[in-house]
């Protein structure tokens, strides 16, 4: 049997409750969004005959066919009853756009307990309120009341997103299509008045197109379902968390120490370590460790790092933060400096790190990476497209090393405008992370490290 | 001895949300927590003070029981280390005197007279109930180190052994457990030990709301708590 999301992300059919032309109204851009959904659109407005070419239906119960989904978009004050139509017409999923309820005081929250009785026990299952609902580009299914002109969408690819906050979601998906990272599918559940974080990990769990997922939380609704949850998940894919809101207070602090350290935060630190997810410390950080898990398909299965360059300064930044991320960098073996020496000029230092100097070309990172990654667990590659020896091509030849060696390789392009964000692009599509600084390349690599340690099979 | 069930029902009947030291000691080695023996006196029985100091062998610890002092060592309530008959009995006229100083409304209950436990590193190992994760635990550094170095981690109840070990190493504690620049390695399975068995009194009570171990002191060999708190609600 589909699990109970599958309904949300694969409808057949969808109304729109509260489909409008007015601009400033979510219904128009979540109608715009729909235009790009593979299945049936249903605008519901009874000031409407059409709608951006749809015709448009008074109410839920006059439309013909069944419906799958209905996503409401009514101020808050009108939910109530729609629901009751809802039912009658006998669609079992909600997404409910509509804000105004818990987050906005003691009758809003009156209004959604009531509102999650009902549904509970008609056997309706809600996203929301207050929430943006589902993203998927599997089908095209957008119920996001932000228009593309102003929240860019990421091209399919393997990574899903889960967010408590909508705001956050939309400006992830941005970031990440900036990038040049796709997405499998997304979901914010706002108040969360039924799916929970919980809920989206165990779907995307046994979801085929997600390989991965990034989550954003500011508290969990339940910490031991979601500990369970995770832990699940993690076991079988990459679970990146970046918990935000870290200052919250536990408990009143009486007279035990435990109590007055504990605070919310180091039990949602327990939470995420006893997952075996990987805690992002901030926006950045969880963009780039996405990337890192949701890209490269090799586990890093140990810490001895190799680092190539072609120069040298930024090399030694690399090491640096590699020290501090725990891991470790040995000199190369015998036969590979011999072997390099015979390949390489004299000049180019043959040490870990490999320093190609200005004057390395595109196929000396091949030759570096062949000879030297099979004797570590994981590579660091940094190219300054500065140097005139160098050009677009050696992203193929890192990734084409990256792909024969079968082992982790996270790289580092710097700054990039230009010719430099060109180069960038092009290795993300050869599936190798890339990153604008030698630390966020470590640092994702540590990411993908932990991430392997975590996962079943990976040990 | 009392079952904690029996110590935690007296509590509550006399209105208490605290246990008293000897109470916790009790509860916690009912479930095989090692803690130092101990002698409950009357204060108005100095005789008795010293008999105890005599049968539990010198150094010992001296200690004031009141439901009035919360922070033994603010109230002068805890003096170390004596080590003779005389030096006992002068403790009990010193500690009178320094608690009527600094906590006038105190009334002292009991002496506690406990058996001086040797140096060793010293752990806080705790427990808690989170309104969203349930019972956890709390391990790190203890004694004068909790404020100052942080080192509590926490551990979200159950944890099996791999997930035990891997909360201890995340803090400077299970560092200093391994030996650290020549000392000696100490007992970690000790430290599993007692997080085992807090973790089954907490699973057994669910009176008990925050429960404190600390410190506890970890040797080459086993483990005792020298202080116990536990709040109940």
């Amino acid at each position: 049997m589909a699990h109970d999301l599958h309904g949300f992300f694969y409808p057949t059919s969808v109304a729109l409750i509260g489909a409008t032309d007015n601009p400033l109204k979510p219904g128009t851009a979540i109608l715009e969004n729909l235009s790009h959904f593979k299945g049936a659109v249903f605008p519901v407005n009874p000031k409407h005959e059409t709608l951006l070419g749809h015709r448009c239906y008074p109410s839920v119960a006059a439309i013909p066919d069944e419906i799958d989904l209905a996503i409401i978009a009514l101020p808050a004050m009108l939910v109530e009853q729609e629901i009751d139509a809802v039912r009658a017409k006998g669609i079992r999923r909600v997404i409910l756009i509509s804000s105004g309820f818990a987050e906005a005081g003691e009758d809003g929250v009156r209004m959604q307990q009531r509102i999650g009785a009902k549904t509970k026990q008609m056997g309706i299952r809600v996203i929301g309120p207050n929430a943006l609902g589902v993203y998927n580009t599997d089908n095209g299914l957008d119920s996001f009341f932000v228009s593309r002109e102003r929240g860019a969408r990421p091209a399919p690819g393997r990574l899903s997103i889960i967010s408590q906050s909508g705001a956050i979601t939309v400006i992830l998906m941005e970031a990440l299509a900036r990038d040049g990272l796709g997405i499998a599918k997304a979901v914010n559940y706002g108040n969360r008045l039924d799916v929970d974080d919980a809920d989206a990990l165990d779907y995307f769990a046994d979801d085929a197109q997600t390989g991965a997922v990034a989550m954003y939380m500011e508290s969990v609704a339940d910490g031991r379902k979601f500990l369970a949850a995770a832990k699940a998940f993690a076991a079988k894919k990459p679970l990146v968390i970046w918990k935000a809101g870290k200052q919250e207070l536990g408990a009143a602090a009486v007279a035990s120490h435990t109590a007055t350290l504990a605070g919310k935060y180091g039990l949602y630190q327990a939470a995420f370590r006893q997952a075996g997810a990987v805690e992002a410390y901030g926006f950045d950080h969880v963009i780039d460790a996405a990337k890192a898990v949701a890209l490269m398909d090799y586990p890093c299965v140990g810490n001895r790092l190799l680092i190539v360059t072609n120069g040298g300064g930024m090399a030694v930044a690399a090491s640096d933060q590699a020290e501090v991320e725990g891991f470790t960098m040995p000199r190369l073996p015998d036969e590979v400096r011999t072997k390099l020496g015979g390949a390489f000029p004299t000049f180019f230092g043959k040490n870990n790190p490999i320093d190609l100097t200005g004057s390395g070309r595109n196929e000396d990172y091949y030759t570096a990476l062949k000879e030297a990654l099979p004797h570590y667990d994981a590579a660091i590659v940094i190219v300054l497209m500065g140097a005139t020896t160098v050009t677009e091509d050696a992203t193929k030849m890192i990734a084409q090393a990256c792909h024969e060696a079968k082992k982790p390789v996270t790289c580092c392009i710097l700054q990039g405008l230009g010719y430099t964000h060109e180069a960038m692009h092009a290795l993300l599509k050869l599936g190798i992370p890339v990153y604008p600084s030698p630390e966020r390349a470590v640092r994702a690599l540590s990411a993908l490290r932990k991430a392997t340690k975590n996962r079943e099979g990976c040990k | 001895m009392k079952t904690p069930k029996e110590i935690i029902a007296g509590a509550l009947k006399e209105n208490r949300t605290t246990l008293f030291e000897h109470e916790a000691k009790d509860l916690v080695r009912s479930v095989g927590v090692i803690v130092p023996r101990y002698v409950l006196v009357e204060p108005t029985d100095p005789k008795a003070v010293i008999a105890a100091g005599e049968t539990l062998g010198f150094p010992v610890v001296l200690k004031a029981v009141s439901p009035d002092i919360l922070h033994k060592t603010d109230a002068g309530a805890v003096m170390l280390n004596i080590t003779t008959a005389a030096g006992l009995a002068a403790s009990i006229t010193t500690m009178k005197n320094m608690i009527k100083a600094r906590a006038p409304q105190a009334k002292i209950r009991w002496f506690l007279i406990e058996k001086m436990m040797p140096q060793g590193l010293e752990l806080l190992i705790g427990g808690l109930r989170d309104g969203q994760f349930g019972p956890a635990v709390a391990f790190g550094l203890g004694g004068v180190w909790v404020e100052a170095l942080k080192d509590a981690v926490f551990g979200i109840l159950p944890l099996n052994h791999e997930e035990m070990k891997d909360m201890i190493s995340q803090t400077r504690a299970g560092m200093f457990l391994k030996g650290f620049r020549g000392s000696p390695a100490l007992d970690e399975e000790a430290v599993h030990l007692v997080i085992t068995n807090l973790s089954k009194l907490l699973d057994d009570q669910p009176g008990i709301k925050e429960i404190d171990l600390n410190p506890v002191r970890i040797y080459a060999r086993g483990a005792a708590a020298l202080d116990v708190r536990v709040v109940l609600g």
